[in-house]
C-alpha cells in the first residue's frame, strides 16, 4: 500500500538514518519516553496536588450517600456494557472470520460500523427510536392501543447504547486473533474427544482470553469516561456529575473529588488488566495458509440475521434517523454554511493528531519492551492513565496548567494535541504492542545475525511486520479524534469549530434536527478510514 | 582444553574456557573449550539441556559470556568485558524454524542481509541462488514454500553474506524424514563446494556421524569428547557417549594380561591397564550373538533394522542389545543364551 511505503520512506530517510548517523542511542529514547510519561501524568498530578490541599474534605466526601449511589450506578453500567460487548463480539468475530457464513466478507466491515458513531449521536437517534413517543412506540400503537412503553432512559438505555458503540473495540481484536488462529488445534481437540462446547472452553477461549481482557479494559474505560450518551439518557454517572457540578452549579464543589474517585476505579480496572496480561502468550499460528472454515450447514441462514443485528441497530437504523432529520431540515430550509469549515477543521486536526500519537507510541513501546527495572513498568502503567481519565478531566487539568504555568500554550493546537495524546495513547499502544508480541523472536535474532543493527532490525523487522497494527492504530485514533467532544470543546483555540462541537452546540440547545448534517458527515469521514482499514485486511486474507 | 585436535591447521574459531548462565544458580556452559578449523564441518551433539543452543548463541553474539574468550580468525569476539554485537560478527545462523521474514518474498529475504552501500558480489549471490536452486520461487512469499524450500532459502540468505562461519541450529529437525536425509546430503555438498566452515547443533547422532568432519559431544555445558566420527563411534570416552552414539552394551570386568573377564565371557583389549583392575568395556551389538541351546535370557524386543535383526534380551541382572543377520530368526519371549562373536573390545572410562 502506498501509505505504508510513504511512511516507511519517511521513517527511513528522516528519522532512522539520521538517528543512526548521530548515534542516537537507547538513552535518548528512554529520556524522550520519560518526558512523554510526565506529560501523560500531568492531569493526574494536578488533581492529586489540588485535592491534597485538604485531604479531610476528600474523605468526608467519599463516604457520602450520594457518592455511593453514583459509584453503584457507574459500576453497574460498566459491568453490563462489558458483558454485552463480549456476548455480541465473540461469536460474531468467530463466525465472520472462520465460518462459511454467507457474505462474511462484507459482514466483517459492516459489523465494525457502529464504531463510527459518537455516543451522543447514537443516543439521540436511539431516543428517537425507543424513547417515549418514539418510532417503536408509534409502531406498537398501529396494532395496539398503549399509552406507555418501558422507559428507555436510565441504566438499560445507557447499556444498550454504549454496548452498541463499544463492542467493535473487542470485535476487531478478536477478528485478528481468529484470522491467525490455527484451526488444527480445534481439529486436535475434536479428535481427542472434546465436543464443540468443551473445545470452545478449553481451546478457543484460553487463546482469546488476553484479547478479551484487553478489549474489555478499553470498553470499561470508555464507559467510565463517556459523557455524551449518559447525559442524554439522563443516567447519573461520574462524568455527568462532574459536568453538572462544573457548568450547572454555582460552585464547582466536589468536581475534583469525583474526578479522583473515577481515577481510583480506573486504577482498579488497570490492576485487573495487568493481572491478565501476565498470561499473555503467543498462540497464533505462523501457518497463514491455514484458513479452514467451519461449515455451518443450514445454520448459516439461521445465524445470519443475528450477525447482522448489531450493525443494523448500531448503524443503519441510527443513520436512517439522521437522514430522516436531514430531509426534514432541508424541507425547513436550514442553513449549512458553517459545515464546510467545521469539516475541514475536524479532518485536519484528526489526521495530524493520529499521526503524531502513533509515532509517539514507538519510543514508549521501545522502553516498555526493553523491560528496564521499574522504568518500563511505570511508563507502561502511565501510558494507560490517559484513557482512564475522562477527557473532560484531562482538558480541565491542561487548562489549569497552561493558564498558571505555560500561558503560551493556552488554547493552542499544541495543547489540543497534547490532550488527544493523553486521552488516546492507549488505543494506539494496545494493538501495536499485541502485534509486536506476536513476532517470532527468532526473526529479530535472524536479522541481527544477518548484519542489521538494532535500529535497522527494529524498523525492518518489528515495525514492518507490525505495520498493519500501526495502520489500525492510526485509523482508530483518527476516528476517536473525529468524534471527541469535551477536550476539543475546552482546549481548541477560540473560534475553531469542529463537527463535534457544532453538533454539541445544536444538541445542547435541543435542536436535535440541526445535528443531522454534521452527524452524517462525521459518520462518513469516520466510516471511510474504517472501510479502508477493513478492506485492506480482507485483501490480505484472500491472498493467503 | 578438552579436545583431541591433531591437525596443524590454524583454527578459525577458538573458544577458550568459557562460562555462561541465564541465572546465578545454574551454569549453562561451564569451562567449555573448542577449536574449529577452517572449512571443517563440526557437529555439536548432545541431549536437550546440555547447552547446545546456548553455545550457538554465545558464538553468534546473541548472548554474552561471563568468562573466557571467543575468537574468530584470531580476532576477539567475546570475553567477560568485551562483546561484539551479532550484526558485526560475520557469522551466519540457520535457525531451527528457519526464521524467514513473512513480510518479504524469497528474493527480499535473501537480499535482506546485503547492504546496498557496501558493494556486494552480485555474481556470487546469483551463484548461491543457482546452487541452492531457489531461482524458481524468488518472488513467492515464505508461507507459500515447502519445508525443504524454506531450508534452502534460509541457507541462501546466510551464505550470500559470505560468512566466515555458519551456525546451524537443528536445521533438519523440522523436515520430514525422507526429505531430511536427501536435503542434508545436498546441503553438505553445497557447503563443501563453497568451502564454508560449519557448526551444526544436533541431538541426532546419525546426523552428526554422517555429516561431520568432527563431532563435539556436549554434556553439562562442557565438550567432553571431540574427534572424528570414527573416533567417537569406535572409541567413545565414556558410557554416556557410547550409549548416545549407537546401541551399545556396557559390561564390567576384571583385566588381567589384556584379557577382560566378564560374566558372559572373555574379551581382549590392546589398551594397557594394570592387572586386576576393574574396567568397563563397550561391546557393540554385532560382537554378540544369541543361541537356542542355552536358556539364560528372554527376548523382550525385536527390530528389523537395515536388513538385520536387532534383539533386546534380558534376565534379572543384565540387558543386552544383539545384532543378528537374518539367516536364523528368533521370536519374542523366546528363551536364549548369549555368545561372544568378536572378542576385541575398547575399554572406556569408568567415570566422566
Amino acid at each position: 500500500m502506498i501509505i505504508i511505503d510513504l511512511v516507511n520512506l519517511f521513517l527511513d530517510k528522516y528519522i532512522l538514518s539520521p538517528m543512526e548517523k548521530l548515534k542516537i542511542g537507547s538513552y535518548t529514547i528512554f529520556l524522550f519516553s520519560i518526558l512523554l510519561t510526565l506529560i501523560l501524568l500531568l492531569p493526574l498530578f494536578y488533581l492529586i496536588i489540588k485535592v491534597s490541599f485538604d485531604f479531610r474534605i476528600f474523605f468526608d466526601f467519599l463516604f457520602n450517600f450520594k457518592i455511593l449511589k453514583l459509584s453503584i450506578n457507574t459500576l453497574s453500567l460498566v459491568a453490563l456494557v462489558v458483558f454485552f460487548s463480549i456476548i455480541i463480539s465473540l461469536p460474531m468475530a468467530f463466525l465472520n472470520t472462520r465460518s462459511n457464513l454467507p457474505y462474511a466478507k462484507y459482514l466483517i466491515s459492516l459489523s465494525v460500523l457502529p464504531i463510527a458513531l459518537p455516543s451522543y449521536v447514537m443516543a439521540t437517534t436511539q431516543i428517537q427510536i425507543w424513547g417515549p413517543r418514539g418510532w417503536v412506540f408509534k409502531l406498537i400503537n398501529i396494532f395496539f392501543d398503549v399509552d406507555y412503553i418501558p422507559s428507555f432512559y436510565g441504566l438499560w438505555g445507557s447499556t444498550f447504547v454504549l454496548s452498541l458503540i463499544t463492542y467493535p473495540y473487542l470485535y476487531i481484536g478478536l477478528c485478528a486473533i481468529f484470522r491467525r488462529f490455527d484451526y488444527e488445534m480445534i481439529d486436535a481437540s475434536r479428535t481427542l474427544g472434546a465436543g464443540i462446547s468443551k473445545t470452545f472452553i478449553n481451546v478457543i477461549y484460553p487463546m482469546v482470553k488476553p484479547t478479551i481482557a484487553a478489549g474489555s479494559l478499553i470498553i470499561a474505560l470508555y464507559v467510565l469516561s463517556d459523557f455524551g450518551a449518559v447525559s442524554l439518557l439522563r443516567f447519573t454517572t461520574f462524568t455527568t456529575a462532574i459536568f453538572n457540578r462544573m457548568y450547572t452549579s454555582i460552585s464547582n464543589y466536589g468536581v475534583l473529588e469525583i474526578c479522583l474517585l473515577t481515577i481510583l476505579f480506573c486504577f482498579i480496572i488497570l490492576f485487573l488488566e495487568s493481572h491478565t496480561r501476565g498470561n499473555e502468550k503467543n498462540f497464533s499460528s505462523s501457518n497463514l495458509k491455514n484458513t479452514k472454515q467451519l461449515d455451518l450447514g443450514i445454520w448459516k441462514w439461521i445465524l445470519l440475521p443475528f450477525v447482522l443485528l448489531p450493525s443494523l441497530l448500531g448503524f443503519f437504523i441510527p443513520i436512517s434517523v439522521l437522514i430522516y432529520w436531514l430531509i426534514q431540515g432541508i424541507i425547513n430550509n436550514n442553513s449549512f454554511k458553517d459545515l464546510f469549515a467545521a469539516t475541514l477543521n475536524t479532518v485536519s486536526i484528526s489526521v495530524i493528531a493520529s499521526l503524531v500519537i502513533t509515532f509517539l507510541t514507538i519510543p514508549i513501546l521501545i522502553t516498555i519492551r526493553k523491560k528496564i527495572k521499574y522504568l518500563s513498568v511505570i511508563i507502561e502503567k502511565s501510558s494507560y492513565v490517559g484513557l482512564s481519565l475522562p477527557a473532560i478531566v484531562v482538558a480541565m487539568s491542561l487548562v489549569f496548567f497552561t493558564v498558571n504555568y505555560f500561558h503560551l500554550a493556552y488554547q493552542t493546537f499544541f495543547i489540543l494535541i497534547v490532550g488527544y495524546f493523553i486521552t488516546f495513547l492507549p488505543a494506539s499502544l494496545g494493538p501495536i504492542r499485541t502485534s509486536m508480541n506476536q513476532i517470532n523472536p527468532s526473526l529479530v535474532e535472524a536479522s541481527l545475525t544477518l548484519g542489521k543493527n538494532k535500529f535497522e532490525t527494529f524498523y525492518q523487522v518489528i515495525i514492518k511486520l507490525s505495520s498493519p497494527s500501526f495502520i489500525y492504530a492510526t485509523t482508530l485514533i483518527f476516528i476517536l479524534c473525529l468524534k471527541e467532544l469535551p477536550a476539543t470543546l475546552i482546549l481548541s483555540p477560540i473560534g475553531f469549530k469542529t463537527l463535534s462541537t457544532s453538533i454539541w452546540s445544536s444538541a445542547s440547545e435541543a435542536f436535535f434536527m440541526d445535528t443531522a448534517a454534521a452527524s452524517l458527515l462525521l459518520v462518513i469521514i469516520a466510516g471511510i478510514p474504517t472501510y479502508i482499514f477493513m478492506s485492506r485486511d480482507l485483501s490480505k486474507r484472500e491472498r493467503h | 582444553m578438552t579436545n583431541d585436535i591433531e591437525d596443524n591447521n590454524q583454527p578459525i574459531l577458538e573458544i577458550d574456557e568459557i562460562f555462561f548462565s541465564y541465572s546465578k544458580d545454574e551454569k549453562i556452559l561451564s569451562n567449555l573449550s573448542l577449536n574449529v578449523n577452517k572449512g571443517e564441518f563440526v557437529s555439536i551433539l548432545g541431549d536437550s539441556g546440555a547447552g547446545k543452543t546456548s553455545l550457538l548463541r554465545v558464538i553468534n553474539g546473541l548472548e554474552q559470556i561471563e568468562e573466557g574468550y571467543i575468537r574468530l580468525e584470531g580476532q576477539l569476539l567475546s570475553s567477560a568485558f568485551y562483546h561484539i554485537s551479532p550484526e558485526k560478527r560475520s557469522i551466519g545462523t540457520i535457525f531451527q524454524d528457519f526464521a524467514l521474514f513473512p513480510h518479504l518474498n524469497v528474493k527480499e529475504n535473501i537480499y535482506f542481509g546485503l547492504n546496498k552501500k557496501d558493494k556486494y558480489d552480485e555474481t556470487f549471490v546469483e551463484h548461491i541462488i543457482n546452487l541452492l536452486r531457489v531461482e524458481k520461487y524468488l518472488y513467492r512469499y515464505v508461507d507459500e514454500l515447502s519445508g525443504g524450500q524454506k531450508q534452502r532459502v534460509s541457507l541462501a540468505r546466510s551464505l550470500v553474506r559470505k560468512p566466515k562461519l555458519l551456525l546451524m541450529d537443528e536445521p533438519f529437525s523440522n523436515l520430514d524424514r525422507g526429505l531430511r536425509v536427501e536435503i542434508r546430503r545436498e546441503i553438505k555438498m553445497i557447503l563443501k563446494n563453497i568451502d564454508t566452515t560449519v557448526i551444526l547443533i544436533t541431538h541426532d547422532s546419525e546426523e552428526a556421524l554422517s555429516l561431520s568432519d568432527k563431532i563435539g559431544f556436549i554434556l553439562g555445558g562442557k565438550i567432553i569428547q571431540y574427534g572424528t566420527p570414527f573416533d567417537i563411534f569406535y572409541n567413545p570416552k565414556n558410557e554416556i557417549i557410547a550409549k548416545a552414539i549407537r546401541n551399545s552394551n556396557i559390561l564390567e570386568g576384571e583385566i588381567s594380561n589384556g584379557i577382560i573377564t566378564t560374566e558372559i565371557g572373555k574379551f581382549k583389549s590392546h589398551s594397557k591397564f594394570k592387572d586386576k583392575n576393574k574396567v568397563k568395556i563397550n561391546v557393540n551389538p554385532n560382537q554378540l550373538g544369541i543361541v537356542r541351546d542355552k536358556k539364560q535370557f528372554t527376548i523382550i524386543q525385536k527390530e528389523f533394522v537395515d536388513g538385520d535383526y536387532l534383539y533386546i534380551i534380558e534376565n534379572s541382572d543384565n540387558k543386552f542389545v544383539v545384532k543378528m543377520n537374518n539367516s536364523e530368526e528368533f521370536y519374542l519371549n523366546e528363551l536364549v543364551g548369549v555368545v561372544i562373536k568378536d572378542t576385541n573390545v575398547q575399554i572406556i572410562n569408568i567415570s566422566l
